[in-house]
This record gives C-alpha cells, sequence and structure tokens, in this order.
C-alpha cells in the first residue's frame, strides 16, 4: 500500500545568521521555507513558538550551539515540527532545520558544496544533531518499555477479573442450589407444624401450645429467608426476569397498603395512604414491584412504634413515578445507611416488636427497582425515622 | 575466556565470535584499507563522510558476522545480508561495492584469524557473497491482496496511520461482533500489519513516533479481547512466557501466551524484565509445565541461552519444558536447539502445537 502524505517531507533548510537570528545568507532550503519577507529566525517560526526560538538564539549565544529543538515552522499551508541545531561560526550562526533523522542525509549531501570551513562546521553539526536525537531514543525505548509494562499489568487484572467472576458465579450457584434444597423439607415440615397445631389444639397443655406456635413462626420465617435468598442468588446469577406489563401503579400501591393496613394495626400502627395524583400507567413487572412496596411498609412497621403513624406517598415526576414510604420509627445511623442495600450489610436489627430480618430484604428491592430502570434511596435520622423512595421510569 | 567456569570447554564456533567481536575495530580497519588498495578510485572517490560509513559498515559486517558464528547459523548472517541490499543502495552504495567490501573481509580474516577458526566465517562470507546476487533488493508487502484479511488490515492499518485509534479498534470490534475468531485477527490483521509497519518504517515513510504508536495501539486493542480470551474451559496445564531483559519486543510473546490461554492453558506472561530467580520461582508458583522465552534481537541470543542453562540447573528447571521463538527463530530452523531449548515455533498457533507435542512425549 502507498502513504498519501510522508512524514519525511526531504526537509534540508540550512542558512547563515548574525547573533540577533537575522538571516544573512540562504544556503539550502528544500522546501522553500525562506520567503524574502522572513528575514529573522523569529519570523521564520510560528508565532506560537516564538519564545522558544529566542530561547534557541540565547542558548546559541551562551554555548556555542544548540542541537534538535523542535520548533514549529508555518510553511506554506500545514505547519512542520521541524528540528534546529546551530552552532557558531566565524561569520556568524550556521543554522540547520530538518524535518527528522532521515534528512540529515540530504544535509550532508548538500554539505559537500560548500567551502571547506562551513562543510567541516555543518558535517559536525549533523553528527551532534544525531547523537542527540539517540539520546531521545531512550526516551521513547523508556515510553514503549513503560507501555509494555502497563499492559502487563492489564493482563493480569483482566485474568483475575474473570478467575474472580467465576468464583462469584460458583457461590451464587452454591447458594442458590442450597436454598433449593432446603426449602422443600422446611414445606413439609411447616404443614406437619399446622397439621399438629390443628389436632392438639384442644387436647395439649398451653405450653405445648405456645412451643408449637413458637416452632411455627420459626419455621416460617426460616423459609422466608430461604425463598429471599433464592431470589437474591437467582438475581445475581443474572437471572432477574421481569414480566413487565402495563399497570397501574396507584391501584397497586392501594391493595398492597390495605393488605399491609390489617399486619400494622396488629401492632397498633396505622398506615395512611396520601391523596394519589392522576398517574401514568407504566410498564413494569407488577409482582416485583409488589415485593418492593411490601418489603419496604413491612420493614417500617417493624421499625415503628405502636401508635406511631406511617405515611405513602405516590408523585408524578418529570419523566417518572415515585413512591415514598415514611415512618417515625428507630431511624438509621448514616454509617449504616451505607450498608443496608448489601445482602446482610446492615446491622442485623431487631424489629420494636422483636421481629427479625432475613437481610436480604433491602439488597433484593434495590436489584428489583434497578432492573426496571429506577432508583431505590434512603433518608433517615437515627432516632427520628426513615423514608425509603423508590422511582419508576414512566 | 577459554575454559568456562564449569570446565566444559568453550565450543569453537564461539571461540570464532569471540575473537571476532574482540577484535573488530582492528579487523574492520584492516578490511577497510584492503578494499581501498584494491579499489583505489573509491578511496579517492569517497567523501571524509562517506569514508567513515564505509568504515561503520565494515564493523556491521563482523558484527553479524560473529553472532551468525556463534550460532553456526548461515541464516542469520544472509538475513542481514538482505537487509544490506535493501538499505544500501538508498545511501549510494551499489551492490558490487557491498561485494567487494565481504571480500575484502573474508581475504582479511583468512590471513589474520587462527586457521581453525576462520573456517566458519570465511565460509559464510564466501556463501553469502554468492547469495547477495540472488537476494531480493525490495522489501515486498505482506498486505497484499492476496493475503486473507488484507482489506480488514489495510482499514486498520491505515486508521493508525492516521493516528486514529478509536475507529482502529472499532473496525476490530465489529469483527468479533460479526463471529471473526481471535486467533484470525491476531495472525491475519496484528501480525501483518507490525511487519507492514516495520516495512514502512525501513522506507522513511513512516517516523519512530508513527512506529511507535502504531503498535501501542494495537497492544491497547489486543487488550480489549482479553475478556474473549480468558474464558475457555482451563485444562490443567499451565505456560509460563518470559522476554530477555532489555527486549522491548514483546507482542510476539503475548501472542503466544494468549493463544495457549484460549487453548485452555492457564498462562502468566511475565515481561521483559523479570530476574532470572523471579522467572525460577514463578515456575515453581505456578507449577509450570512450559516456559515460553522470545528474544527479537540477535545480540539477545546469548542471554537466552543463558537463561536456559539457569533455569535447567534449578529444582523445577528440570521437569519444565523450554521453548524459544521470535525473529531469529524464524529465519533459522535450526537455531533453537542451539541455545539449549526444547523446541520453537514459527507463530503462535505452532506454539501451541509443538507445546503439547512436548508434553505428550
Ligand atoms: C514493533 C517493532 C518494534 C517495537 C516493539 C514494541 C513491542 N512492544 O513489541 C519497538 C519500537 C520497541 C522496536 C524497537 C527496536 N527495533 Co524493532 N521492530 C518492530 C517490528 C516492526 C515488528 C515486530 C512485531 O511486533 N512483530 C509481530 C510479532 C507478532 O511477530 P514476532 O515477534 O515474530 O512473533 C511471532 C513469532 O516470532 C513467534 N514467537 C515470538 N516469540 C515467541 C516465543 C516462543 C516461545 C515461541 C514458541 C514463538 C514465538 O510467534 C509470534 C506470533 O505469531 C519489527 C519488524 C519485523 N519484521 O519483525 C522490527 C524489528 C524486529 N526491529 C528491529 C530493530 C533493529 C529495532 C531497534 C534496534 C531499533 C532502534 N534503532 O531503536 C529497537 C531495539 C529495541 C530493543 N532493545 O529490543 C529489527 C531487527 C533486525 C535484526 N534482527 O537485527 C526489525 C526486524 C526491523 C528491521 N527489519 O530492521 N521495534
Amino acid at each position: 500500500m502507498e502513504l498519501q502524505g510522508s512524514p519525511y517531507s526531504l526537509i534540508s533548510l540550512v542558512f547563515l545568521a548574525d547573533a540577533t537570528g537575522r538571516v544573512l545568507s540562504t544556503l539550502n532550503d528544500t522546501l522553500g521555507l525562506m520567503t524574502p519577507s522572513q528575514n529573522t529566525i523569529l519570523q521564520l517560526i510560528d508565532p506560537a513558538d516564538r519564545i522558544k526560538a529566542a530561547s534557541f538564539l540565547s542558548a546559541i549565544s551562551s554555548s556555542g550551539s544548540a542541537l534538535c529543538w523542535e520548533m514549529t515552522v508555518p510553511g506554506a499551508g500545514i505547519p512542520q515540527v521541524l528540528q534546529f541545531s546551530a552552532c557558531s561560526v566565524s561569520n556568524g550562526l550556521l543554522v540547520m532545520a530538518v524535518g527528522g533523522v532521515s534528512d540529515l542525509m540530504l544535509v550532508t549531501a548538500f554539505a559537500e558544496t560548500l567551502d571547506e570551513e562551513l562543510q567541516a562546521s555543518l558535517l559536525q553539526l549533523v553528527q551532534a544533531h544525531r547523537t542527540q536525537c539517540g539520546t531521545q531514543m531512550v526516551y521513547w525505548d523508556a515510553l514503549m518499555q513503560l507501555n509494555n509494562e502497563l499492559l502487563d499489568l492489564q493482563r493480569q487484572l483482566a485474568k483475575k477479573n474473570i478467575q474472580l467472576e467465576r468464583v462469584l458465579e460458583e457461590k451464587n450457584r452454591v447458594s442458590g442450589m442450597v436454598a433449593h434444597d432446603l426449602r422443600n423439607p422446611l414445606a413439609i415440615m411447616e404443614m406437619y407444624g399446622e397439621y399438629l397445631q390443628e389436632e392438639t389444639a384442644s387436647s395439649a397443655s398451653p405450653q405445648v401450645t405456645e412451643f408449637l406456635a413458637i416452632q411455627q413462626r420459626s419455621l416460617r420465617f426460616m423459609r422466608g429467608m430461604v425463598d429471599d435468598l433464592l431470589d437474591f442468588s437467582a438475581i445475581e446469577a443474572g437471572y432477574l426476569r421481569l414480566e413487565r406489563q402495563e399497570t397501574d401503579p396507584a391501584a397497586l400501591l392501594k391493595e398492597v397498603v390495605t393488605h399491609q393496613c390489617t399486619l400494622a394495626r396488629r401492632k397498633g400502627i396505622e398506615i395512611i395512604l396520601l391523596p394519589v395524583p392522576a398517574c401514568p400507567v407504566l410498564l413494569i413487572d407488577p409482582d416485583k414491584i409488589e415485593q418492593v412496596l411490601n418489603n419496604l411498609i413491612s420493614n417500617a412497621v417493624k421499625f415503628s412504634h405502636a401508635g406511631q403513624v406511617i405515611e405513602v406517598r405516590l408523585t408524578v415526576g418529570e419523566g417518572e413515578v415515585e413512591v415514598a414510604v415514611s415512618d417515625h420509627g428507630l431511624g438509621i445511623s448514616l454509617e449504616n445507611q451505607k450498608k443496608i442495600f448489601q445482602p446482610f450489610g446492615g446491622p442485623r436489627k431487631i424489629g420494636t416488636a422483636g421481629e427479625k430480618s432475613t437481610g436480604l430484604g433491602l439488597a433484593i428491592a434495590r436489584r428489583i427497582v434497578e432492573g426496571h430502570g429506577g432508583h431505590l434511596r434512603v433518608q433517615s435520622v437515627l432516632g427520628e425515622g426513615s423514608a425509603f423512595t423508590f422511582s419508576l421510569p414512566a | 575466556m577459554l575454559v568456562e567456569n564449569d570446565g566444559i570447554t568453550e565450543n569453537p564456533n564461539k571461540l570464532a565470535g569471540d575473537y571476532l567481536n574482540a577484535r573488530r575495530a582492528e579487523l574492520a580497519q584492516f578490511a577497510m584499507h584492503r578494499q581501498y588498495s584494491q579499489q583505489p578510485e573509491l578511496e579517492s572517490g569517497y567523501s571524509e563522510r562517506q569514508k567513515i560509513h564505509a568504515l561503520e559498515d565494515m564493523n556491521y559486517h563482523l558484527q553479524y558476522l560473529a553472532e551468525a558464528v556463534t550460532r553456526e547459523s548461515p541464516l542469520l548472517f544472509e538475513d542481514y545480508l538482505r537487509w544490506l541490499k535493501v538499505f544500501l543502495p538508498r545511501v549510494g552504495v551499489g551492490e558490487g561495492d557491498v561485494v567487494n567490501s565481504l571480500a575484502a573481509v573474508k581475504e582479511t580474516l583468512s590471513e589474520m584469524m587462527p586457521v581453525e577458526l576462520a573456517v566458519l566465517p570465511t565460509r559464510y562470507l564466501a556463501e553469502g557473497m554468492i547469495r547477495m546476487t540472488t537476494l531480493p533488493g525490495d522489501l515486498p508487502t505482506v498486505l497484499g491482496e492476496s493475503a486473507p484479511m488484507a482489506l480488514l488490515a489495510t482499514q486498520y492499518l491505515n486508521s493508525l496511520l492516521r493516528a486514529d485509534r478509536r475507529t482502529a479498534s472499532r473496525l476490530i470490534l465489529e469483527d468479533v461482533e460479526k463471529g471473526a475468531s481471535v486467533r484470525d485477527l491476531y495472525l491475519g490483521v496484528f501480525q501483518p500489519v507490525q511487519l507492514e509497519i516495520g516495512r514502512l518504517w525501513q522506507l522513511g515513510k513512516i517516523t519512530v513516533a508513527q512506529e511507535h504508536f502504531c503498535t501501542a495501539a494495537t497492544q491497547m486493542v489486543m487488550s480489549q479481547l482479553y475478556p474473549l480470551i480468558f474464558r475457555q474451559e482451563r485444562n490443567g496445564r499451565t505456560f509460563v512466557a518470559s522476554c530477555i531483559s532489555g527486549e522491548l519486543h514483546e507482542i510476539g510473546l503475548r501472542f503466544v501466551a494468549d493463544f495457549f490461554e484460549m487453548d485452555g492453558w492457564d498462562t502468566y506472561y511475565l515481561g521483559a524484565n523479570v530476574p532470572t530467580t523471579a522467572i525460577i520461582s514463578s515456575l515453581k508458583e505456578q507449577k509450570a509445565d512450559l516456559l515460553g522465552i522470545s528474544a527479537t534481537m540477535p545480540f539477545h541470543l546469548s542471554k537466552v541461552e543463558a537463561l536456559i542453562r539457569d533455569v535447567r540447573q534449578s529444582e523445577v528447571g528440570r521437569r519444565v519444558k523450554i521453548m524459544v521463538g521470535g525473529y531469529p527463530f524464524t529465519l533459522d530452523p535450526d537455531l533453537w536447539s542451539k541455545v539449549g531449548a526444547d523446541g520453537s515455533a514459527r507463530d503462535a498457533q505452532e506454539a501451541v502445537r509443538v507445546g503439547e507435542q512436548l508434553l505428550a512425549e
């Protein structure tokens, strides 16, 4: 294949100048860079690089030469970065500019046409320029080495990442399997427990009745936990399947609140559904959102005291519907607010009436909401209560 | 040094190579005088500058000759001649002058070197002078239209030459999405593009900056494919890859490590800056079955040899198989045995095949 523009444009510019940079005579100019109006080095260089050009001149006057200075020349059309080198000669400064090291060959060839003194100076200058560029190669090599090492790290990281992913998958698979295997025996125990409760309702001593009731509560709690664990490992394994259908969120909310009200009343707590505004139909998985609502409201009940009120509010915003559940109960410290959405992350808090939590509810709720493209967040003050708010895109 | 520490007598080829290296400057001077006395028109016609260059060239002849002789590898020397034939006309040196300069070196060596040491170098020079006439004088592109993925490779290269690595990367990722295999992209796009970049650089069509950029960008694109590479089922085998310290050419070895990984091996890529002791402990730690060493610059071959020797002396080294590869090993198919390895391969695909074979033995 052929390249359009070669970066080696065969540039060789050689001229004599006085100590102030005024051009005395142009010796060689393969690209025609030097025009009659440019009679100083400063004028030859792009304005942006003129401070550098002035430094170039002072470097020559202080040390007799300056090597391989990269400066931009406006040229005819596209600006070019040239490498400048210069040294003092008997009648002023000998200045050379090339496009790259390979152009030095041109300068060398041109030098043969000069008188002996200038030829010697120019050849020396070319040699010094070449050596200086060699020093730059050290940096190119160092840069490539740096890049190689970065890539080594990246490879290690990619490999580690995939190993971690595998371990996580395996872990989820195992916990899913365990939960699944626990579920059947638990259901059987619960069923026989219920049977025993009914059979012995009239005959058993009050103590046996109480023990059976405790056992049934524990079994129910355990089954809830196993269900949560199954839900959670399915979601973590990427199996959050949303069966979206057109749903009226206000109707769904009313239904859940009504159901939760009966449970809350047993604890002497009231749930108030604030007036619901006109609300768009949403494309959501109603069962999953119901699960979220049940989780948030039952948590509020769990952590409220008898006589307190829980408010549930639905608002319609720009492109989204928001539901907030606020209580005036125990509240959550700032530090714990960061952890409660992690599985088993929050403190294993006991409800005001001794209720237990599986430790997975909020983690599942957040994943369900995020799976819908929404957000679930908390605002809370310890001792004053909490407000959980989630949004769903309309 | 005639005898190594462990008491084994050095092989005569290495002695000849050491001799050429130790007395290179002097031999070059003699050869230069000889050529000038045979071609007085050169001495009078050359400028001072050209004379310096001509002497430098004599030095290079001897340097590459030394490496080829040490390894008993005429093919390494032939590659140098191939390079000379392309390069020298560009700086105004004719083929005839090159052949004459080789002849001058040959005569100088016959005269000055101990007879038993001069045999191999003078033979390589004599063969080289004949070979010189039939070697190609141009650098053909490997991206010809007949190459299997030439179109994609050319588009990819053009994007890189425009400093547009995003398009380059998009081209590759889109091809992956269409079902292209990572192996094909490595061997059909990245490898020929690297060689083409080398060619363009030698022709003076691209700068050092462009060459470095293209390589770095390709390394980056390769890393975007990592998620595909590391997904294979493991086969229980482990490959550790290491370059020689100071070797900057490492894409080749990266290819090899990634191909092993895609074949289900567990691979560890150590790069070029790991000392021998750390390589050995890594072999032990990872329970490696195979060590791969890569070198591109011929003057790194003695380091390869030393590394292999050190590894073999370690406890873990006794059960690990060792493969070598890289540019010089692709030139000379027997070179691997001369540095003490168990095998080599010309490319990454073949490397996996040979690696499996070695372990089956
Ligand atoms: C890219 C490149 C560079 C990059 C390398 C960047 C990097 N991160 O790798 C940089 C810019 C750093 C570089 C520097 C130099 N380079 Co360079 N470089 C090249 C170039 C253009 C391509 C190399 C490449 O990427 N090939 C692609 C890979 C995939 O191919 P590969 O390496 O052959 O690997 C395959 C096989 O060999 C095999 N293989 C490789 N390793 C192993 C290991 C095992 C165990 C096995 C089984 C197989 C195996 O499988 C691989 C995959 O299929 C070549 C040109 C060429 N023709 O090779 C020159 C080339 C290698 N470089 C050359 C030179 C001279 C240099 C420099 C001295 C230049 C300078 N003046 O600075 C420096 C030396 C730096 C150093 N100390 O190492 C010469 C070497 C000539 C010689 N043999 O004497 C070449 C040949 C160019 C030329 N024709 O002049 N270079």
